[in-house]
C-alpha cells in the first residue's frame, strides 16, 4: 500500500507563493507588452493568494498568524502596485514592475517566517 | 532560532548539491530556509554569486548586501586577520563596489560584542552556500552538510546588530526558493 503525504496547508501556500514569485521575477527579462500582460495576471493572482492566506491565519499560533497577516498585506499591496504599474508609461514600467517584484518577495519572506513559527510550535527536538 | 549560515565546499558542484539538500531539509520540516545564495571565490580572491540558470547574466558580481553578510559571518577576527573574508570583500570593492567598506562597517559595529567568532573563511577556489534559516536545533544542517564535505559556520541573526547594512540588493542575490545555480 502506497503512503500518501498530505502537505500542511501553510507549507502548500508557501510553495505556491514561491512558484508565483519565480514567475513574476522571470518577467523582468521580457519586453514591455509582456510585462504588462504579466502584471495583469500578477494583480489577480496576488489578490487570490491574499484571500487564501486570510483563511489560513485562523488556525495558526500567534507568531505564525502575525507573519501570515504581514504576508497577506504584502500580497494585497503587490496586487495594488501591479494595477498601478499597468497605467505607467513604458519608460517607468520596468521600475514599477521591480517594485511589484520586491513587494512580492517581502510577502514570500513573511510566509516563510510564518512556516518557521508554525514549525517551532510543533514537537521537535530543541537543543540548539 | 534564526541564523545566518555559510557552508564552505571544495567546489561548485558540491555547493550546488549542498544548496538542494538544504532545501530538502526544509521540505521535510527539519529547518526553514528563508533565502539562499551560492558564492565562489576565484584564485585572485574575487567573489561571484551564482545566478539562477534561467537568469540573463545579471547578478554575477558580489553586491553590497552579500558582502555585508559575509562581513557579519566573518566576525571581528576576520577584520583583524585580514587574510580571511575581509580581504576577499576588499578585493570585491576594488573590483567596483563598496562591499569591503560595508563588510567592515558591519564588523566595526560588532567590535563591542566580540563574544562571537564563527571562524568563517572562504579560501580561494572554494564555494559556499549562504543561507538565512530558522532552526530549532543545528544537527540536521550540520550532519547533512558535513556528510557532503561541507564546513558549517553559523551566526545568530539576533547577534547582527544592524542588518539594514545588507541593503536592498541582499534580496536580489538571495533566492527565496530552490533553484539551479550557475556561474555566468
Amino acid at each position: 500500500m502506497s503512503q500518501v503525504n498530505v502537505k500542511d496547508p501553510l507549507d502548500q501556500a508557501r510553495e505556491n507563493a514561491q512558484a508565483f514569485y519565480q514567475k513574476i521575477e522571470a518577467a523582468t527579462a521580457t519586453n514591455h507588452a509582456q510585462i504588462r500582460t504579466s502584471l495583469e495576471k500578477v494583480s489577480t493572482d496576488a489578490e487570490k493568494v491574499a484571500i487564501n492566506l486570510k483563511a489560513l491565519g485562523e488556525k495558526q499560533n500567534a507568531d505564525a498568524k502575525l507573519h501570515l497577516q504581514l504576508a497577506q498585506a504584502a500580497f494585497e499591496d503587490t496586487a495594488k502596485r501591479a494595477k498601478e504599474a499597468l497605467a505607467a508609461t513604458d519608460a517607468d514600467l520596468k521600475k514599477k514592475n521591480q517594485a511589484v517584484i520586491e513587494r512580492a518577495r517581502q510577502a514570500v519572506t513573511n510566509l516563510s517566517r510564518a512556516v518557521a513559527a508554525r514549525r517551532a510550535g510543533t514537537t521537535k527536538p530543541s537543543k540548539n | 532560532m534564526d541564523n545566518y549560515i555559510a557552508v564552505v565546499f571544495p567546489n561548485d558542484a558540491k555547493a550546488y548539491e549542498g544548496l538542494h539538500r538544504l532545501w530538502s531539509l526544509d521540505a521535510k520540516g527539519d529547518v526553514t530556509v528563508h533565502a539562499t545564495a551560492v558564492i565562489h571565490r576565484d584564485e585572485f580572491g574575487k567573489i561571484d554569486v551564482a545566478t539562477k540558470d534561467t537568469d540573463t547574466g545579471v547578478r554575477t558580481a558580489i553586491g553590497v548586501g552579500v558582502g555585508a553578510l559575509l562581513g557579519a559571518l566573518a566576525g571581528p577576527a576576520g577584520l583583524a586577520t585580514g587574510a580571511t573574508i575581509g580581504a576577499a570583500a576588499a578585493v570585491g570593492a576594488a573590483a567596483g563596489g563598496t562591499i569591503g567598506l560595508t563588510a567592515d562597517a558591519v564588523k566595526a559595529g560588532e567590535q563591542d560584542e566580540a563574544s562571537f567568532e564563527t571562524g568563517f573563511v572562504l579560501p580561494a577556489g572554494q564555494s559556499a552556500v549562504l543561507a538565512e534559516v530558522s532552526e530549532d536545533w543545528t544537527t540536521p544542517v550540520d550532519t547533512t552538510m558535513t556528510s557532503l564535505g561541507g564546513r558549517v559556520f553559523r551566526r545568530a541573526k539576533s547577534d547582527v546588530t544592524d542588518d539594514s547594512l545588507f541593503g536592498s540588493d541582499y534580496a536580489d542575490y538571495m533566492y527565496p526558493y530552490d533553484y539551479e545555480p550557475h556561474f555566468g
